[in-house]
This record gives structure tokens, sequence and C-alpha cells, in this order.
């Protein structure tokens, strides 16, 4: 019998994890170096490509053939070019390079090679990863060969996870997630009872991680190899490199109150000293967006911070002092220490996956997740476009009509009415929209399908367009638009994976060898 | 110590109260709150020569008063007979006054009475409360007329009026000078004052006049146990409600009215129909559903009475048929009611009950029960004929099964059918019917028919639209907001009655539903009634001072930017409750303060509107009619004479306004479109690379609202002007925005800022200079500094260079000198959210614009925090 796996596709490092024998998760280490967890770097030499830890080894020499960070590309039209080193938009000269997919692929294929007869997955993403990134994620997985059956989000699979703890009956209550990890950061508020987890809020920054704090390390070991030597590093060639080494200092940092490297720079090797006081000034600006989303989430889900019992930390980036001290001045309380914030995304992916197939689980496991229970929210507004008076510009403007509110927990399904604008009308067009703010603009939503609905007759304005969405808890969004006179109807199951780009996407990869 | 000040209740302890024939100048409710100077003393009364007018009564028997009431309440301890020591306030003294009351006898023959009561209104003495004593001066005098002069003396003023009439006494001729408010002609009236002995036996023979002689002996009574209305309270209460009494009958016996409908009646009412029918009907509870009412025994019984005996027929049995499924009154059909005697029992699907066996209550309730489920009700009934009794069975219908109102309409065809009564006679016979369940009425009998139809009574005339099949609507309009936005609501009060829209519907004909708004402010009756008088052109007045709301918005909007809100009406489920007109979307010809008409027409499909000023075109004439507006000013009925067969129904509803803009008369369109020409030069005009590039955009995105050849000049001549001016740095931007704000809507003040937004983003870029310059026109336009910044936001959002210069937090998020830290933070925060939501945007400009706008506005916070 075929296992079903959870896998934590992480901007930095991913994740791979079953349920044991007696239904307690386990992260399957890699069968390259035995570490739970594998770097989400992939090296390309020609035909091959070489995933993980590897790959990062292959940086200082050729670092153009080095990618990483994908995730933080999935929801973009770009190719990685070799020759530019970078992700670059894509065009019809370079449609041919790898995709972010086809590169997640190769991760997934990876991590799949841990333990055998995998088939079927549970994927962690972001909570509030677009749904065109949704998408790619679901593509890369069955690139890789795997049947995904559900996707989850980050924070409620860490939440999964504390909650199916055997201590948990400490941690009940509301529960803030705080999930920093090296791309993405996700902030939720959920309730646990027992090992029933409801989900209240989630907020999140896709733009904010350690890779962001390395960053900023860069920065500062250029202006002090200036300083020194009166040239800066070669940060446009070697920033991967130098990027490794900023990980290094801040792993560092996070321990003790200064830290030197040598630097190999243009004037040659420095020994720079960077002190933990330095980093943290330099990463001010990203605290504070954790304080604002914090917050954010905080006043979303109508909490104060002493109403919320923990804040418990998932992702590496947890691990930096600042990070904590931040939490505690926000949330009045130290968070919660002692799970091994690495691991605990893909555990609760494995036990999700375990709740959507009980059925090929033994007695033990069964019973050992028999009492967890999940309830997810809809992590976007999700609407349509309209025409609607601007009371401003006295005219008709296409506006946002929000079908299903961010929050909303899932399975949720809503309806509203709409009517043509002129007399016999023969057609609306259907624009389904995508929003993390209630917004009203068009400028302002992504627009995830488009379509159109005809009408056989003609009628008066004011004919009248029943709209119906319906979200379900593996996040599939359905949408029908009905014409109330003809029942003519248009309906739409999204997300729509394109069979004829995915052919092409996995010929392009099917002779690529993994190492 | 703080004493409770309670209120005296005043109790009537004798059967007349002692008077000294004083008034005082104040209303009956002002007691309690005026001081008791007197303004009136009776010339010849027991008062006469003792009190004086403006004296202020401070204490009575010793007692100190403060009020009238307070007075009131010790006088009501005195006896007739008594003499009373009064102290009163004479010219700033205190004087004694001794008063011996006589006794009422006395008191009726020297009091006079006069024949009106007048109320000064816009320094006018307007008649009002005529009395009943002088029926000729009656018959002249309207209220609402003004009294001029009393005796060739003038009056002025109410406590005038009080002060001349104290000169006479009983006996005295008065004449009277009136204005008639009617034709404005002056009335000489004389009449002999008569004493209130007199007043009192003319007021009982006018009650014995009443039509209802009980009630008017009613009313008598109730006078006389009130002290001839001096015990105000009780007496206005009574009279108000015998005075309905009267009318009661006459409202019951009009059931084919929608008001007077009796389910309609408030209970109040009700209860006055059980005070005033006879013995018998007295149980009846006219209210009920029609099965309830026509199944009373006593109602059978009076509907049985008017069978027609020589040809055997059945009036209930007739009338039952009218419900009953597959009856007729032509044929002799199995349907049928026959011969109806008595009602055995009722019965739905399910249950049967029997009549005698049942409760009134149980079988009103089941009754209900059918109506409401729209059930079929089956009965059983004991037929009598050839004096054979049988039992049978009859299927009633409880489709449009209403109430008391059924019974009459169903009567009427009796009447008609069985006695051949014209439609007058008819009527004459269903309000004499109706009128003899009320005591004091005949009983209606056959008799009564008989005289009916020797009357010879002439039908109206029918009119194309007769009283049957006429419709009406009533509307009402409110301010209110509708989905967030300030709106007029024009509600309708009701509705036409279906089945007459069906009948026209029927016919194959589409009706609508229209609503046009006027501005009416400038129409006044006096100038209209003049023109009419003199020139007769009322059209051109009526053009000149009645305009039409537009609306910028084409969705509102019919022919040339005409506000309408048009339904077309096409079946019983499609009637609004109200329709709303957003304040945002309605264009008013004038500023200020403003009076709105809202103009309901229901029409059919062959009315056509003028599509300049949105008024019906009647029959061939080449411009709108002003009906609407002489229905405005004088109340001349649409459809009075059938000349509007097109307009089924009309009702129209005022209200007022405050406009804040100026109107579109009032705006020079093409003074506009130059501003806005020299505002989007004045945009570049230090830049002369920059003036040549939105050269062209300018010229094509400016319209002048006109292709005609005149306007392309002017076009022209403007572009020359700005462009010039621009070239040499020489446009002025206060004085252009001075004349801007003069001459611009503000959605069109919002529309510039869209405009320059657009121009100065076209290339791709937008500098601090350019974000400087709109921000200032913002300013001085007084702009909503949220909306304005939203728009700005929209338009520099995509824009891929964005330069908004040192103090880049104040520009792009409103922040400023006089915020706390702690509303900084709040918009910072708001800011970071939305823009943060924004990074994974599809447009890969918006995304790259929303993660520099996202890191923007956390770096200010992290300043902000430090």
């Amino acid at each position: 019998m075929s296992k079903i796996i959870g896998i934590d596709l992480g901007t930095t490092y991913s994740a791979i994890a079953q349920l044991d024998d007696l239904g307690n998760p386990e992260v399957l280490a890699s069968t390259d170096n035995n570490k739970k967890i594998t770097a989400s770097a992939i090296y390309i030499k020609s035909q091959n490509v070489v995933v993980g830890d590897k790959a990062l080894d292959a940086l200082a020499a050729t670092p153009k053939n080095v990618v990483t960070e994908t995730k933080r590309q999935m929801e973009n039209d770009v190719v990685y070019s070799e020759e530019a080193g970078k992700w670059v938009d894509k065009d019809d000269n370079n449609k041919n390079l790898y995709s972010p997919a086809q590169i997640s692929s190769f991760i997934l294929s990876k991590l799949k090679s841990y333990t055998s007869d995998v088939k079927k997955v549970v994927i962690t993403v972001p909570a509030l990863f677009a749904e065109k990134a949704r998408v790619a994620t679901l593509d890369a997985a069955k690139m890789a060969g795997l049947e995904v059956i559900s996707l989850i989000n980050e924070p409620t699979a860490a939440a999964c996870y504390y909650a199916s703890l055997p201590n948990v009956k400490k941690i009940t209550g509301k529960i803030l997630v705080f999930d920093l990890g090296g791309g993405t950061f996700d902030v939720t508020v959920c309730n646990c009872e027992g090992e029933k987890v409801e989900v209240i809020t989630s907020r999140g920054d896709k733009w904010l991680g350690g890779k962001d704090f390395d960053n900023e390390l860069v920065n500062i070991m250029s202006d002090k190899y200036q300083k020194e030597t009166g040239k800066s590093l070669d940060l446009e060639n070697k920033n991967q490199a130098y990027m490794e080494i900023a990980e290094r200092i801040k792993r560092n940092l996070s321990l003790r109150e200064k830290h030197a490297e040598v630097i190999e720079g243009p004037e040659g090797p420095k020994k720079i000293e960077i002190t933990r006081n330095e980093f943290e000034q330099s990463i001010q600006t990203h605290i504070e967006k954790l304080k604002m989303l914090m917050e954010e989430a905080l006043d979303g889900s109508g909490l104060k911070p002493e109403n919320v019992s923990h804040t418990l930390l998932v992702g590496g980036s947890t691990r930096i002092p600042i990070v904590t001290e931040t939490i505690k001045s926000v949330m009045k309380k130290p968070p919660l220490k002692g799970v091994n914030v690495d691991e605990a995304v893909a555990a609760g992916a494995a036990i999700y996956a375990g709740l959507q197939s009980r059925k090929s689980l033994n007695e033990a496991q069964k019973q050992a997740i028999s009492n967890v229970k999940l309830q997810d929210v809809c992590n976007f507004y999700l609407g349509t476009l309209i025409q609607e008076d601007d009371p401003v510009l006295n005219r008709k403007v296409t506006a946002n009509l929000i079908l299903i509110d961010r929050d909303t927990p899932l399975p949720a399904t809503m309806t509203k009415r709409i009517v043509t604008l002129y007399d016999d009308q023969e057609a609306i067009s259907i624009e389904i929209t995508q929003s993390e703010g209630r917004e009203k603009n068009r400028e302002f939503v992504n627009i995830i399908h488009e379509g159109e609905l005809k009408f056989p007759d003609k009628k008066p304005k004011g004919r009248p367009i029943d709209v119906t969405y319906k979200y379900d808890t593996s996040g599939k969004l359905h949408c029908t638009f009905q014409d109330e006179s003809s029942k003519e109807k248009y309906e739409i199951s999204l997300r729509p994976e394109s069979a004829e780009d995915l052919r092409k996407n996995y010929e392009a990869i099917e002779h690529i060898v993994i190492e | 110590m703080i004493k409770k000040k309670i209120k005296k209740k005043f109790v009537q302890r004798l059967q007349h109260i002692v008077r000294f024939d004083v008034e005082f100048d104040c209303k009956h409710e002002e007691r309690s709150s005026h001081k008791p100077l007197i303004s009136f003393i009776q010339a010849g009364g027991i008062s006469d020569k003792k009190f004086l007018l403006g004296d202020l009564i401070i204490s009575i028997n010793n007692i100190k008063i403060k009020t009238i009431s307070d007075l009131d309440f010790e006088v009501n301890k005195l006896n007739w007979g008594d003499k009373v020591l009064f102290e009163v306030k004479r010219e700033d003294k205190i004087q004694e006054v001794k008063i011996n009351t006589v006794s009422f006898d006395s008191y009726t023959k020297k009091k006079t009475v006069w024949p009106i009561e007048v109320e000064l209104k816009h320094n006018l003495l307007k008649i009002k409360n005529k009395g009943i004593e002088y029926e000729k001066f009656n018959k002249e005098i309207e209220d609402g007329d003004i009294l001029i002069s009393i005796n060739s003396e003038e009056i002025l003023s109410e406590s005038d009026y009080h002060k001349k009439r104290s000169k006479y006494k009983v006996g005295d001729e008065i004449e009277f000078e009136i204005k008639k408010i009617k034709n404005s002609k002056l009335k000489r009236l004389k009449i002999k004052l008569i004493n209130f002995k007199k007043s009192i036996m003319l007021n009982k023979k006018s009650c014995e006049n009443f039509y209802l002689k009980k009630a008017g002996a009613l009313l008598f009574k109730e006078w006389e146990a009130t002290d001839f209305g001096h015990n105000h309270e009780d007496w206005n209460m009574r009279r108000e409600e015998i005075l309905q009494l009267e009318e009661i009958a006459e409202r019951f016996a009009k059931q084919e009215d929608q008001v007077n409908i009796i389910k309609h009646w408030l209970n109040k009412d009700i209860r006055l129909i059980n005070k005033l029918v006879k013995p018998e009907f007295k149980d009846i509870n006219f209210k009920l559903n029609f099965f309830s009412l026509i199944f009373h025994p006593k109602i059978i019984e009076k509907l049985k009475s008017l069978s027609l005996t020589s040809i055997n027929e059945c009036c209930y049995s007739f009338l039952l048929t009218g419900k009953a499924i597959n009856g007729s009154w032509d044929k002799n059909l199995k349907g049928n009611i026959k011969s109806f005697e008595k009602l055995i029992s009722v019965r739905d699907k399910k249950k049967e009950l029997f009549i005698d066996k049942i409760s009134e209550v149980t079988k009103n309730f089941f009754f209900n029960l059918i109506i409401d489920k729209k059930r079929e009700l089956n009965i059983k009934y004991l037929s009598i004929q050839n004096n054979k009794p049988s039992k049978r069975n009859a299927v009633l219908s409880s489709e449009h099964c209403g109430g008391f109102e059924n019974i009459i309409s169903l009567l009427k065809f009796w009447f008609n059918r069985k006695y051949g009564l014209n439609k007058a006679e008819v009527k004459q016979a269903i309000d004499d019917w109706c009128k003899s369940f009320f005591l004091e009425y005949p009983d209606f009998t056959y008799e009564r028919i008989e005289e009916i139809q020797e009357m010879e009574l002439e039908d109206e005339p029918e009119y194309t639209e007769d009283e049957n099949s006429k419709i009406f609507i009533s509307t009402q309009v409110n301010k209110k907001k509708v989905n967030g936005k300030e709106s007029f609501v024009v509600k309708f009060k009701s509705f036409p009655d279906d089945y007459e829209l069906e009948k026209i519907l029927e016919k194959g004909k589409k009706i609508f539903l229209k609503i046009y708004v006027y501005d009416v402010t400038d129409l006044n009756s006096d100038k209209y009634y003049e023109i009419q008088d003199t020139t007769g052109d009322t059209d051109k007045y009526f053009s000149n001072n009645c305009h039409i709301i537009k609306t910028e918005n084409f969705s509102w909007s019919e022919g040339n930017n005409v506000l309408v809100q048009s339904k077309v009406l096409e079946s019983e489920f499609d009637r609004p409750n109200e329709i709303a007109f957003p304040y945002s979307v309605m264009q008013l010809p004038k500023y200020g303060k403003r009076k709105l008409e809202f103009r309901s027409f229901i029409c059919t499909e062959d009315l056509k509107f003028d599509e300049n000023d949105g008024r019906f075109i009647f029959r061939d004439n080449d411009h709108g009619s002003f009906i609407a507006e002489v229905y405005y000013l004088d109340g001349y009925e649409f459809n009075e004479y059938g000349d509007y067969p097109e307009i089924l129904a009309y009702s129209s509803s005022v209200i007022d306004v405050e406009y804040k803009q100026p109107g579109y008369l009032e705006l020079n369109r093409r003074k506009y479109k130059d501003l806005k020409i020299a505002l989007s030069f004045a945009l570049t005009q230090d830049n002369e690379n920059n003036i040549n590039k939105n050269f062209d955009k300018i010229k094509e995105d400016i319209r002048y609202g006109d292709f005609s050849a005149e306007g392309n000049i002017n076009k022209i001549l403007s572009l020359k002007k700005y462009y010039e001016q621009a070239s040499k740095n020489k446009i002025n931007l206060d004085d252009i925005l001075k004349d801007f704000k003069k001459n611009s809507l503000i959605y069109e003040r919002y529309e510039i800022i869209d405009f320059l937004l657009n121009l100065a983003t076209k290339d791709g870029s937008f500098s601090n200079k350019e974000n400087d310059f709109i921000d200032k026109i913002s300013k001085q336009l007084e702009l909503n500094k949220e909306n304005y910044q939203e728009i700005k936001k929209q338009k520099t959002a995509s824009v891929k260079l964005v330069d908004f210069g040192e103090s880049a937090g104040e520009n792009v998020f409103g922040l400023n000198k006089n915020m706390s830290n702690d509303e900084k933070m709040k918009i910072l925060r708001k800011e970071y959210s939305r823009w943060n939501a924004l990074t994974n945007n599809s447009d890969k400009t918006i995304r790259e614009r929303a993660r520099e706008m996202r890191d923007l506005a956390a770096n200010l916070r992290s300043e902000y925090n430090k």
C-alpha cells in the first residue's frame, strides 16, 4: 500500500514526514547526510540536477548554476537563467528554461526519494500564498509524480502538530503561531481545545524571512570591507556566496554578542567582525513588520495580547534573540520553546495527511490521531468584478464585489445577486478576483479567472444573476454565475491545471537525473 | 427645603362653576403658565366697572395666586351668591376688588355670545371657530377670512378684539367688516348680540337637527354636563367622540372606497360602531372576514329579507353563489346555491364542523384558516324549496376573500340584476342598507327599494375611466441612506389595484412606472395667476421657472441627461415599495435651498416624454406638457376629464434640499473646459518639452461637448491661448483655481485631479514636482483628503518611477505634523497592511511598487518607534 506523507516545501529548507506505525509524526532524514532538513537549493549541471545541501557546495565555484529561494518566485511568470544567474521574466526566447514549478518539482522528487512507495502527499504552503503560487505548487507535485490530496497552510500544520503533542492540554485556548522561515512570515491565531484546532485568522508577509536578515548582514559586510579596503564586495556576481557566510554569521550572533569571519573580496581576504547590536539595528524595518503583522492578526481575531495563552514558534528564524524579544514585547509574555521549530510544519502536514486518508492507517495510527480535528479559514477575499457608481467621480466604475470574506471558516458558500446594466444585454463578462485586503478597486485585486455568461434571450436592464462561490477545505474554489430567468449558468472550478502546459513542463524535465 | 411642584387637578364641584365674566389673553392650554391679566370684561356683567382691562389678579379671598390655573382652582371652591374679595395690580398699585357672584341664571342672561374667534397670523386677523348661533352670518363667512373692523373701529390684534368686545352688551348691534379670502372683497355684516341663555337654546335646537338624532342629543347632553364646555378637557374629549359617531354611519356606507373598508379601521372606531348600531347587531364584529360575516345569523336574516318572494329568489343564495365554485348568476347551474335556509356545517378537506355545536370563536378561527391557506370551503346547508326541506352541499372559493366590503359588492349585483336599479340607485340602496344597521336609521325594506326606484335617480356621466377602474397612486418622499449613499426615497403609500393593471396588461399594453424630478422652488401661484390674467403665456413662465433635475450618469438618464427612474410593471410581483435617487447622481439647476418635486407616472407605453425636459408630450405637440406645473399650483387633477388616457395614475411629492454646488444653469460649460485646459498646461508650464508632450493628450482628451464648428474654434483658441501662456510660464494658477471652483461641480473637481494624474503619469513616471502641483490643486479645491489620496494611490500604483520627494511619508501616507505619534503609527500600519497585501498582485509593476511602499511604511514606523 502506498504511503501518504506530509511535505514542508520551504524557501531555504524543506522537510518530509510520515506517521510511524504508532501514529506519531516522524520527520525523515536525508539519505545523503542523514539530516532531517534539506536545503531547498538546486545545482544545475547540464542534464543532471543536484538537490539539497550538496547543491550549496557549488555556490563558491559556479554560483550562477545554483538556484535558491525558488518558493519566492512561485507566483511569478519567470524562469531561471543560468547565464544571468537569476530569475528573469519569461518570454519567447527563454521559455525553455526552468520555471519555479519545475525547480520545485526537483526538490519534491528528492524528498520523495527518502522513503519508498509514496504517491499521495499533503504539501504545506504559506497562509497567504496567492492562488497562482498554489497552482504552481500543485504543478510541481504532479511533475514529481505526487498526487496532492491537499495543500495546507504552514501555520495551520504547525498548530495541528502542537495540538497533537502528548502534553497538549497545557496549550489550550487562543494560540498565536509565529512562523518565521527563510523566506516567508506567517502569523496565525487559532483556538485550540484539546486536539481540535480552529484557525481564526492569518496574516503574513511573503517577502520577510531569514534571507532578508542575511541580506542586511551582507550589506554590513560590504560596508565594513569597503571601509577597510576602499572597495566594496562584488555583490552582483558573488551574492549567493556572501549570503552563505551571512547565514553563518546570523546563526552565530544568535548565540554570541559578536562574530568574525574572513571575507574574500576584490582586495583579498579581510577579517570582518559584526556585533549582535549592529545586526539588530540593520533589521529594524523587518522587526517593525513582524510587530505590525502580529498586531494585525490580533486585531483581525478581535483579541488582545492578554487573551492569547501561548505563542508557538515555527521556523528557523525564530532562533534570533531579537525576534523572541519582539514577540515578548508585543504579546506581553515570552513564546513557548522546546519543540523543533524546523520540523513542526512537516510533522503537522503528516498528521493532516493521516486525517485525510484514515482508511489507509493501521489501528494504532487511527487511535493516535483520532481526536485531532482541524478547522481552517479562507485566507483571501474572493470576489467578482462589477460595475458600480463611484460617488466621488460620479460615474460608473469597475469595482470588486466580495463574496467570500477573509477568515471565513471552511468550507464556505456564499451567494450574491447582481443585475445587468443595460436593456437587451447579451452577456456579462466574468472576472473572479482574489485579494488579501478588502479592496474595491480593480487595480488592486488579482483576477484568477475570466469568462463570459451569454444570455439566450433579451431582457430589460436589471436582469438578476445569482453568483455563488463555494470554497472547500482543500482550498478549491467553485464558482457559479446563474441567470435567474433562463437558468443559464457559467460554472468554473479553480484551480485550473492546464494539461497542455503541464505536459510541456513535464517533457522538459523528464530526462533530468536528480542527485 | 425643596418643594415639589404639585399639579392641581381641576375637579368640578358644582354643576355650573362660578364665572366672573372676564377673559384672559391666553389659550386654554396655557392657563397653567400665564398670569391672570384681564383682557376682556363683559359689559353689564358682574365684573363690569369693578375689574378694569389690564388688571392683574394677584389674590382671591386672601389666597395668593400666580397663574390662571391657580385662580381656576380657587374659583372652583366658590358658590354662586358668594361675595369674593380680589386683590389686583393696577398701574403698579395693589387694589382690592369686591364682587358679588349673584347667580348662574343672571350670568346666562348678561353674557354676550360672539359669532367668531380670531387669531393673528402673518399680521392678519383670521377668523376661526365660528359659532352656530348667527345662521346668516355663518353662511357668509368662512374660516380664514380676515376681520377688519367692528362698528368701523379697526381691529389690529387679538387683544384689541377682546378690548373692543368689552364695550358691548346683550342686544347691541354689531357691524363686522370682513375681507373675504376667496375674492379679496370686503363684506359688511350686521348682527344683534344674543345672550348665553339664547345660545343654549339654539345649540339644543341645532343638535336636535342632527341627522343622527341620538348623536345630536348626546352631544347636547354632554355639553350641558361639562358646564357648557366650561370644563374644557372633558368637553373636548366627548365632543370629538360624538362627532366621530356621527361620521361612522357615513363611513360605514362607503365600503367601495379603499380607505373606508372596515378591516382598515382603527379598533377605537370599530368600538364606536358597536355603540351606535341597533341592539340586534351589537354582537357582530364587522372587522371579521367575509365568511364569518356572511354566515352570521343576523346578516343572513337581513339579507334574506331582501329576497324576491314573487319569483321565489333568495337574495342570500344569490350572494353566496357569487363565491360558489362553478356557480353562475345567469344559469341554473349545479354550483348555484338554492333557497338557502340555514347553514348546517362547514368543512375543508380534513374536518367538518357543525355550526350548532361550535363556538363563535372556533368558527371564526376556522374561516380565517381557510382564507389564509386559500382552501376551498365546503358547506352543507338546509334548503327549502316549495316548502320541502333538503340538505345540499356547495363549495365556496376563498380567493379574494376580504370582509364586509365583499358583501356590499355582491349586494350591488343583486340590486342591479334583480331590481334593475341603475348605478345611482344602487348607490343609494347600498347607502341606505348599510346605514340601516345603525340606531335611528330606518330598517331597509322592500318598500324602500320601491321608493328608490321611484326616485329615478340619474347616473353620473361616465368617463373613459370610470370610478371603478380608476387607478390611484400616492407617494411620499424622504431623505434616507440607501446602500450607504444619501438618497431621496420615493415611497409608494398606495399602489394601484393589481386587478386594474392586469386588465390593461391583458390588452397587450406595456405599463411603465416613471419618476422625474423637478426643481419647483421658483414657481409662484400669485405670479402664475397674474400671467394667466394678463399675457396668458404660462408655458413660457413654467419653462423658465421649473427645471428638470439632470444627471451625468448615463445609467440613470434618458434623453438629454434627464434623470429618471423607469420600471416596466409586468406582474403583481414587481410593484416597488420605494424607489431611491442617490443624491450624488442628481444635478440641480440652481445652487442653494431648493424645493424638489418627485413626479410619479403610471402610464402606458404610448406616453412619450420630451428628451430635453422630461415632460410628457400631449398628443401631437412638439413640446412637453406643463400640466404637472398647473397641478402643482392649483390642484387641477390629471385625467380629471379623461384628457390623458395614457396616464393611468399620477402622484407627486415635494421635499426641501440644500444644493451646495453651482447648478447646471449657473455653470458655463465652455468656461469649465477652458479652465481644464489651463490647469493641464499649468502642470508642466516651466518645461517646454513636457508642454509639447502633453499638448496632444490635452487636445485629444478634453472635449467641448459638441462637435460643431463653433465648439471646435473655441477649443482651438483656448488650446492656443494656454499653450502660449504655459510656454512663457505665465499661467496664474491661483486665478485659474478660483475660477475653476466657481464653475465646476464637486465631482468635476475630482475629475480634474484624475485627469492631471493621468497626464502626469503618462510617461511612466511621477515626479516630485508633479506631485506637489496636484497636491496644491487638491488642497485649493478643498477635496476630501482621503478620497484624493486614494485616487492618487490608484493612479501611481502602476507607475514605474515615482518620486514623492524628501517628505515622502507626509506625501504618500497623508501624515502631518499635527498628528500624534499614535495616529501616525496607526496610519502606517494600515498602509503597510494594504501594500503588503498587494505584493502578490498579478501586475508586476504594482507588485514592485507595493514592496517599495510596504518597506517605506515599515521604515517610517520603525523611525517613529525609536
